[in-house]
């Protein structure tokens, strides 16, 4: 039987990295990619790589009918990536992709009588406000969430974790995909880029974050090479996995306000005359009140750069350790290895300011 | 530093007329709704409408030499420190000789004063930080002339009538003050001074936003850099005397800096307001004639001025 995978989210981020390193390795016989948008971020479609315009939140995937009772015949594995990815969305917002998406997406998948993997491409902070050690196996918590993404991404698995026994499943929770390690690249400027900016532009006074804590960031090809291996290599139904830095490759909150603080100045002579100080560390109460006064005043500048930072920042003050016993023993056989933080995280920084965040060409630093 | 000179009397004037919130509205004289500026602590502001900047100065002066029972000859160093332009000259005048430009209000008080022995320095330029320079100033020039032993400073500031009285969310009053600083003084004992000054915020119009973002942070540093400099921890201090803009600002200020808030003297900032230059000194007074202030204790002052100068300075009573 020929192997056809399907890919949701196929032109996003992590979508399109996969799609490309699966056409790359020829593991499936086929590959369809599902994509809301663009395609810009893909190969050309080919005899054994299709793409397909698609939106998930609608039923039948937004596919016509012919293409989604073709796909149910024919597919043999899903990797589900589609997401939105925002942080500072409305809750109802975030659930249309992130939950019910994912409940198309899976009734989908129970539809396909050939099934043999689905994976679910999720997040390592659907842990939400929990500190301390968190299990792979863990799922269920009431300590609540810092933003819609993280909630949305939570109630997407507990729904997933009913289907356990009906879907052959494995769930991959990444923690921040911050940019590709080996030249800095960012493909998707997210909280934690903005961030940078504000701070580059005087504007982040504050970080509601405790001393000491650490942040986790992995690096693309991490994130990619990870899943890949488990996907194909590994796949064992009923599994989630970490895909996380661990606090060894990571830089505690100072740390990276410091490399930061080095990158701007060494980037721009003239941003260290401006004397701009490195951001406060704040508590809970402190960054509430900042952001209340920020309201009151109506000062619609502030009001934004607070609601960034809130909408990520604050799981700083929620210290929590991912366990990796399962990605662990897969992935070291593999010799998969994560890029310490401190090896790349200048290089992230440099792109972020030689594209402008984005907005202009990247022309490397000879 | 030197802990024999010190700040041994502080006198203050405050106008008679005081015109609360809705009144400034009414006037065109704020720029954000009322109901934000009360949130943030501020009630009123005292409104000098027939007096001058002169005028404010004499009144600080006159109770300063009266209360502290030195006389004008006594006076070996006079500072005169105005946060406005305004308060450079005397008067201003548009289109008088070219010499009225150089009516200064320095000059003009040491002469109406009799303080014929002071030398005379007028600072001008550090904001609602310039009576805390002038502490400064006074203290050095004290240590580096040996036969200096008082010197007497002021701040005096009124806005002109066209000007607005909301200044980045802040409500200003009118007001003065006026201290003698001297050597072996029996109380406020300067123990440390420290400043801050970012030029890149010269243009508080065009830097607006990045000078609010920058405010708390650098304030935390300020303070920390006049403990580092007394040798104190923060701890050690019994009271913190502020400024009075704004209890909002202090009350971030104070958590930022994990200091109780039964050691913050908040008595004056909704009586009182922000005086521009004088509020830390008003405060100082008041907190002492309350019996607030015991022997002994320390005092950490703070205060903002544009410019952009952070300062704070420590005491010892």
């Amino acid at each position: 039987m020929s192997q056809i995978l399907l890919v949701t989210g196929a032109n996003g981020m992590i979508g399109s990295e996969l799609t490309k390193k699966f056409i790359q390795e020829e593991t499936f016989d086929k590959i369809v990619a599902l994509t809301h948008e663009n395609k810009n971020s893909l190969p050309d479609e080919t005899k054994k790589f299709k793409v397909l315009k698609s939106n998930i939140v609608k039923a039948r995937l937004g596919l016509s009918l012919k293409d989604y009772k073709d796909l149910t015949k024919e597919v043999t594995a899903i990797v589900h990536c589609a997401a939105n990815t925002k942080f500072s969305l409305p809750l109802n917002e975030a659930r249309k992709i992130n939950f019910q998406g994912t409940v198309n997406v899976c009734t989908f998948a129970q539809k396909c009588r050939n099934l043999e993997k689905f994976a679910f491409v999720s997040t390592a902070y659907v842990a939400g406000k929990r500190i301390g050690m968190v299990k792979e196996s863990d799922l269920r918590h009431n300590e609540g969430f810092i933003n819609t993404y993280e909630q949305s991404k939570y109630e997407a698995e507990v729904y997933l974790d009913e289907l356990k026994d009906k879907l052959p499943m494995n769930i991959y929770r990444l923690s921040t995909v911050v940019g590709r390690a080996s030249d800095g690249n960012v493909s998707n400027f997210n909280a934690v880029h903005l961030a940078l900016k504000l701070y580059y532009h005087n504007l982040a006074p504050f970080l509601p974050a405790s001393e000491g804590s650490y942040v986790d960031f992995i690096p693309l090809e991490f994130a990619i090479s990870s899943i890949y291996h488990i996907f194909c290599k590994r796949f064992l139904s009923g599994f989630t996995y970490h895909i996380v830095s661990g606090k060894e490759n990571s830089l505690n909150v100072n740390d990276l306000i410091n490399q930061t603080y080095e990158v701007f100045t060494e980037f721009n002579p003239g941003w260290s005359r401006k004397s701009i100080e490195k951001p406060s560390l704040v508590d809970i109460p402190t960054f509430q009140l900042i952001s209340k006064s920020a309201n009151e005043l109506n000062n619609k500048v502030l009001v934004q750069v607070i609601k960034s930072i809130e909408t990520f920042a604050p799981q700083l003050l929620y210290p929590k350790e991912f366990d990796r016993s399962n990605s662990n023993t897969v992935l070291k056989e593999a010799k998969i290895e994560v890029t310490p933080l401190n090896q790349y995280y200048r290089k992230i920084v440099e792109y972020c300011l030689l594209t402008n965040w984005g907005r202009k060409p990247y022309i490397p630093v000879q | 530093m030197n802990n024999e000179i010190g700040i041994s009397f502080v006198s203050y004037y405050l106008p008679n007329k005081k015109k609360d919130l809705i009144t400034l509205d009414r006037e065109n004289k704020l720029d954000s709704d009322v109901e934000k500026l009360s949130a943030l602590g501020f009630n009123h502001a005292f409104v000098a409408e027939n007096e001058s900047h002169i005028d404010l100065a004499k009144k600080a002066i006159k109770k300063t030499l009266k209360e502290s029972g030195i006389s004008p000859e006594e006076i070996d160093l006079f500072v005169f420190s105005g946060a406005l332009p305004g308060s450079v000259l005397v008067e201003q005048s548009n289109e008088g000789q070219s010499l009225d430009i150089f009516k200064y209000s320095a000059s003009k008080l040491q002469y109406d004063f009799g303080l014929n022995r002071a030398n005379v320095v007028a600072i001008s330029q550090q904001g609602c930080g310039s009576l805390m320079s002038a502490v400064w100033l006074a203290r050095n020039t004290l240590l580096a002339e040996k036969k200096m032993e008082n010197a007497l400073i002021v701040s005096s500031d009124v806005l002109p009538k066209w000007s607005k009285r909301e200044m980045i969310y802040n409500v200003i009053s009118d007001g003065s003050c006026a201290a003698i600083v001297k050597k072996r003084s029996l109380v406020n004992k300067i123990i440390s001074y420290s400043q801050i000054t970012k030029g890149y915020y010269w243009d508080p119009l065009a830097k607006k936003n990045e000078l609010i973002a920058a405010y708390f942070p650098t304030a935390k540093i300020a303070i920390g850099k006049a403990l580092e400099k007394s040798g104190l921890k923060l701890s050690d201090i019994d009271w913190i005397i502020p400024h009075n803009v704004s209890i909002r600002s202090w009350e971030i200020l104070l958590k930022l800096l994990k200091f109780p808030e039964e050691k913050f003297y908040s008595g004056n900032i909704l009586t009182k307001g922000h005086t521009i230059a004088a509020d830390n000194f008003i405060n100082l007074k008041d907190a002492t004639d309350d019996g607030l202030i015991k022997k002994g204790q320390k005092m950490l002052l703070f205060t903002f001025g544009f410019g952009a100068n952070w300062s704070s300075l420590i005491l010892e009573h």
